[in-house]
């Protein structure tokens, strides 16, 4: 499930095998747990070159079970047995196509596979329209209400995998009423406007602008880069008016805050987190974030202790043992100091970003959420006949 | 990364904070180039040289490194702008270097994309080759830790170390911050040579020296601090960029710094002034025109 980099390996070694092409949908019926792999080759062989080849294929079953069309209207006007049986192969089928597209754009190369991750975005957006059309017309279980949320929520989190900042803005721009009553999809908003505080962003931005002349280079972007990073905290102070315990939004605005050089603010966000059933990651987070913020006020003491404190809660990371080691060096205590970076001595973890450090992931946004989200779907998967 | 304005006076005021370390203690170590006409000058002795430390005149001592063991500590950009030719050059180069090394050196290789891996560390050159094989590039870049990483690695060694480090973009992955990494530079003795490519190029082209670039690029306007970071670094410890663009500069690039390493003085003195803070030292070659000498810019106590 969602092993990405294992499978851009296998993805690779496929493409010297001979091409066998199998129906789209009985590649989406393949697609389940533990055979992610496979499907996903197979559908990357079908080589879609648009959304509506996937529809069509989709759209043959439904018109073939006696609807007049698959536009939900007609489907919830057939009769009771066609509509019946129309919903429960939809139910069957949607989480599945939903899967195995998200797992083969996150799969994707991002920059020598636009066209390939431009039909699995787009096939994903048809199908949410779908199922919100099928879900405002009621009628229709409620289960596909549900899989049109969690379908927004896994691919805004496959776009900030790419950290694709220009799609991510498309989709939500898509999203539009969605997007504010939606805590999941406000992170997305907010972590949006991170990702062009990026120092290549800020300078594309900058350049487009044209206003570098009365000042110097170095000043306008600094000033682009705090506008965006003011955007940014707006929409995580945003998700706190939705959801005060949201922890992400509590952890991300502090850091924000801390770039921004306003500390106590940072600090406290950090300190309310810290209140908050925080897991593994957020913990080791959360004191990365204060070792920071006291070595800014000077507080080399505070700091190391803090860095021991993330260790801790992630014993595997680089960014903790490289801080603490910084530290000792600066103490003059050398042989502590290497002794930290035992680290980095050893191979680091395969797979994605996260597992071996959650700061090298961070700028991914929520990406992290991706495995348990599509464990959850898999879950959810309704048995085929 | 760009910090916002606002942040910089709490950061420059924590960074004040004092530092130490062992060889900055009691004794002051400088490897010092002395370069005429860009070629480095031999057969110099304590009477050739003129050492200031906060502008206060240094009774001084001078060896030249010649052929005694130095510790090199490489640390090479793998990230992914670095697949295809590249790689393969830089493969090449670094076997190069190795390949120059003798059985009295050690080597250090910091092979770096996002994630760092420091292996092997301070073996026998012949340990590195296999080392070398195995680099693959993929993934973003954690310059600024690497750099971070190879000055702990690096730092208050009895014998003289030589840091290099390759990269050919700015740093998109690092928690480290620059101010950081050139505060931990301000308090080693380690000299670090920077050998760039690609659109790292731009800090190449700040330094006057490289007028062969300059022809290629134009000279980067204003400069922010991170496309800075390798030229601010390398200035602070007596180092230098150079261009490593085509293959054979690369390689060559790579030997470039360790022969000019090599050709290195060790100047140590005990300062006339010991009170905390950082010391300024400049570093002169007396009674001859037209040189010119590479030296750590000072210490901080």
């Amino acid at each position: 499930m969602l092993q990405a980099a294992a499978l851009v390996l296998a993805v690779a070694a496929a493409q010297e095998t001979a091409t066998v092409r199998v129906p789209y949908v009985q590649i989406v019926e393949q697609y389940g747990p533990g055979t992610e792999e496979r499907a996903v080759l197979a559908l990357r062989r079908l080589d879609l070159d648009s959304p509506s080849q996937a529809f069509d294929e989709l759209d043959r079953r439904c018109v073939e079970a006696g609807a007049r069309s698959c536009a939900p209207k007609d489907v919830l006007r057939a009769g009771t047995d066609v509509r019946h049986r129309i919903l429960v192969d939809w139910g069957r089928l949607y989480p599945r196509v939903l899967a195995i597209h998200i797992e083969a754009l996150v799969a994707s190369h991002a920059v020598t596979e636009r066209e390939a991750m431009a039909v699995h975005r787009n096939v994903i957006l048809r199908l949410i329209a779908r199922l919100d059309d099928l879900a405002e017309r009621g009628g229709a279980p409620a289960s596909f209400a549900t899989l049109a949320t969690q379908a927004r929520h896994v691919l805004v989190w496959a776009l900030q995998f790419h950290r694709d900042a220009r799609w991510l803005a498309g989709v939500l721009e898509t999203f539009g009423d969605a997007v504010p009553r939606d805590v999941d999809l406000l992170l997305a908003r907010a972590q949006l406007e991170e990702l062009r505080a990026a120092p290549d962003a800020v300078a594309a931005t900058v350049q487009q602008r044209n206003v570098m002349s009365a000042m110097s280079r170095e000043v306008t972007l600094a000033q682009e880069e705090a506008r965006q990073l003011n955007a940014a905290a707006r929409v995580y102070a945003q998700v706190l008016a939705l959801d005060g315990s949201n922890i992400e939004a509590h952890v991300r605005l502090a850091r924000i805050l801390a770039r921004l050089g306003r500390l106590d603010p940072a600090e406290t966000h950090l300190r309310s987190a810290q209140k908050l059933p925080c897991d593994r990651r957020q913990t080791y987070l959360i004191a990365l974030f204060l070792a920071d913020i006291a070595e800014r006020r000077g507080r080399r003491g505070d700091a190391r202790a803090a860095y021991v404190a993330a260790q801790n809660a992630w014993p595997d990371a680089q960014a903790s043992a490289i801080g603490l080691a910084r530290l000792r060096a600066l103490d003059g205590a050398l042989d502590e100091a290497r002794a930290a970076l035992r680290i980095v001595r050893r191979s680091p973890k395969p797979g994605p970003l996260d597992r071996s450090d959650p700061w090298l992931g961070y700028d991914g946004g929520q990406a992290w959420r991706l495995p348990d989200a599509m464990r959850a779907l898999q879950a959810s998967f309704e048995p085929l006949p | 990364m760009i910090r916002a304005a606002a942040a910089l006076p709490l950061a420059l005021a924590a960074l004040a904070a004092p530092v130490q370390f062992r060889a900055s203690v009691d004794l002051v170590r400088i490897e010092a180039l002395a370069l005429e006409r860009g070629r480095p000058i031999g057969g110099l002795t304590a009477a050739d040289f003129h050492v200031t430390d906060n502008g206060a005149a240094q009774a001084i001592t001078v060896r030249p490194l010649g052929t005694e063991g130095v510790d090199v500590v490489v640390a090479l950009d793998t990230s992914g702008s670095v697949e295809g030719a590249r790689l393969a050059h830089l493969q090449a180069g670094t076997r190069a270097l190795v390949g120059q090394l003798t059985a009295q050196d050690r080597a250090t290789l910091l092979v770096f994309n996002h994630a760092l891996l420091l292996e092997p560390a301070d073996a026998a050159p012949g340990a590195v080759g296999a080392r070398i094989a195995a680099m693959t590039a993929q993934g973003r870049t954690s310059l600024v830790d690497a750099v971070t990483t190879a000055l702990v690695w690096s730092a208050g060694r009895e014998r003289p170390t030589l840091a290099i480090v390759f990269s050919d973009g700015v740093d998109t992955a690092s928690w480290t911050r620059l101010e950081q990494a050139l505060a931990l530079a301000r308090s080693t003795d380690v000299v670090v040579d920077a050998v760039v490519a690609g659109e790292m190029l731009s800090v190449a082209s700040l330094d006057p020296a490289l007028a062969d670039v300059q022809s290629r690029l134009p000279a980067r306007r204003h400069p922010t601090p991170s496309e800075r970071f390798l030229h601010d670094l390398t200035g602070l410890t007596g180092g230098r960029v150079r261009d490593g663009d085509a293959g054979d500069r690369l390689a060559g690039a790579f030997r470039e710094a360790l022969e000019h390493f090599r050709a290195r003085y060790e100047i140590t003195y005990s300062p006339t002034a010991t009170q905390p803070g950082w010391h300024e030292i400049e570093v002169k070659v007396v009674g001859r025109r037209g040189t010119s000498v590479q030296a750590r810019k000072g210490y901080q106590r």
